[in-house]
């Protein structure tokens, strides 16, 4: 993928991140938090404030963030590690923003029906699937109308089983950069100016077009396995 | 989520993908990972989101001052407000709109006034407080107050036009003080300062 979100390496090792782990005593420490904190307070209050939905829930928040930071003397700090062209902002908005989510998680639990166990229930995948079969041959059908297989014949459910088997097959045989555009815009339903934000295209047009140019190749698999449209 | 035994993206790996810093090897692995999980691709889409948001920040006056900047435009929306109220308005109204110092140094951006101009004088059915926007995902705080300092109505609010609510009864003849003070989605706060206009006898 291609395309800018914040090209500038500039601070892959930021000074005030190197004089907060080279602290020698408590002093020099408390000295270079304070200055840590300074630096990126408003990319920790950002981060807050993205996951919260009041100003005092996002204080909360960001206070969370700032002890498990210093915590064990900067334990998750001292876990970074430069790389070529990879900024520090981008690593600590990482780590901020999965320390939020502990932190609701803490406070709040894990919402339901989003465990990691079980991420979808089986009515949304059956739903998703039946949805990138209308999507991958392109006719105007309403997903809801596709009968259920429950609902179907012997014949009809076999001929349903022998879809999906296609369509598992064929995106197999795609690239995991393409499998994640697919499945960004078909299951998670994502748009176009998100998936290009996240993926890196230069323009959401790049992300249609290279939709457009997937979806006739899957098109085209199918066919060859003598799937020829999406009704069982 | 960034312990070892996490079978998601570690912390320095979404990172680097997200600048376009990992090898094709590990954009690939990384790909493989994302593609097939929900969860995953929830965060890359949200943090894309912020480090955007974030580029788009680095464009304006950086707050670069520490937390205690922060927090302290926030108190300063309860407390500084109705100080500077009580001392009223003793230099020019451009003089106000230049303020540029806050707290620790940190750059402060202005709210520019729309209405009501400094020093004109109002009828109060037809006030309506208006002034631009500082960003698109600011939220500002409006307060009126009297000669006295006291605080008469105050509002929260996403827009940029207030309009006086009938509730509200300012007496003819008198002076009035009000200031806007807006907070962005960023931690970037602004002020109008305090203006001042006159009820029509």
């Amino acid at each position: 993928m291609v395309g800018g979100i914040d090209p500038t390496p500039s601070d892959a090792i930021p000074g005030v991140l190197t004089c907060l782990l080279d602290a020698r005593d408590a002093g020099a420490e408390d000295v270079a938090w304070r200055e840590f904190v300074g630096t990126y307070s408003p990319l920790l209050l950002q981060v807050a404030r993205s996951t919260a939905t009041t100003r005092d829930a996002a204080m909360d928040t960001y206070t969370f963030v700032l002890e498990q930071l210093r915590e064990q003397k900067c334990r998750r700090l001292r876990a970074y590690a430069a790389r070529d062209g990879a900024r520090f902002s981008t690593w600590l908005l990482v780590v901020a923003k999965r320390l939020c989510v502990d932190f609701h998680r803490r406070r709040y639990g894990r919402p339901q029906g989003t465990t990691e166990a079980q991420p979808h229930d089986s009515t949304s995948v059956e739903r998703s699937a039946r949805r990138r079969l209308v999507d991958l041959t392109a006719e105007a059908i309403d997903p809801d109308t596709i009968a259920d297989a429950e609902a179907l014949g012997p014949e009809a459910e076999l001929r349903l089983g022998q879809l999906r088997r296609a369509l598992a097959i064929a995106l197999e045989r795609v690239e995991p950069a393409d499998r994640l555009l697919l499945a960004m815009r078909f299951e998670d339903q994502r748009s176009a100016a998100e998936i290009a934000r996240a993926l890196r295209f230069p323009t959401q047009f790049h992300v249609y077009r290279r939709l457009s140019k997937l979806l006739e190749e899957l098109r085209a698999a199918l066919e060859s396995r003598g799937v020829d449209g999406p009704a069982p | 989520m960034s312990e070892t035994d996490d079978p998601h993206l570690k912390d320095d790996v979404l990172a680097a993908y997200l600048d376009g810093a990992l090898s094709a090897t590990e954009r690939r692995i990384a790909e493989d990972h994302l593609a097939g999980c929900a969860l995953c691709r929830d965060e890359l889409v949200d943090i894309s989101k912020l480090v955007a948001d974030r580029a788009r920040v680095r464009r304006w006056p950086r707050l670069a001052g520490s937390f205690a900047a922060v927090a302290a435009a926030a108190i300063a929306f309860a407390v500084v407000g109705p100080w500077r109220a009580a001392r009223g308005p003793s230099t020019a109204p451009g003089d106000r709109m230049r303020e540029s110092t806050f707290v620790d140094g940190a750059s402060r951006r202005a709210v520019a006034v729309v209405s009501p101009a400094e020093g004109d004088i109002v009828t109060p059915r037809t006030l309506r407080f208006a002034w631009r926007s500082v960003a698109p995902n600011a939220t500002y705080l409006l307060k009126l107050a009297d000669d006295t300092s006291s605080v008469r109505w105050k509002i929260d609010t996403a827009d940029t036009t207030v309009a006086l609510p009938d509730s509200v009864q300012l007496e003819r003849g008198r002076s009035y003080n009000w200031w806007v003070d807006a907070l962005t989605g960023d931690g970037h706060a602004a002020s109008t300062g305090v203006r001042r206009f006159r009820t029509a006898p």
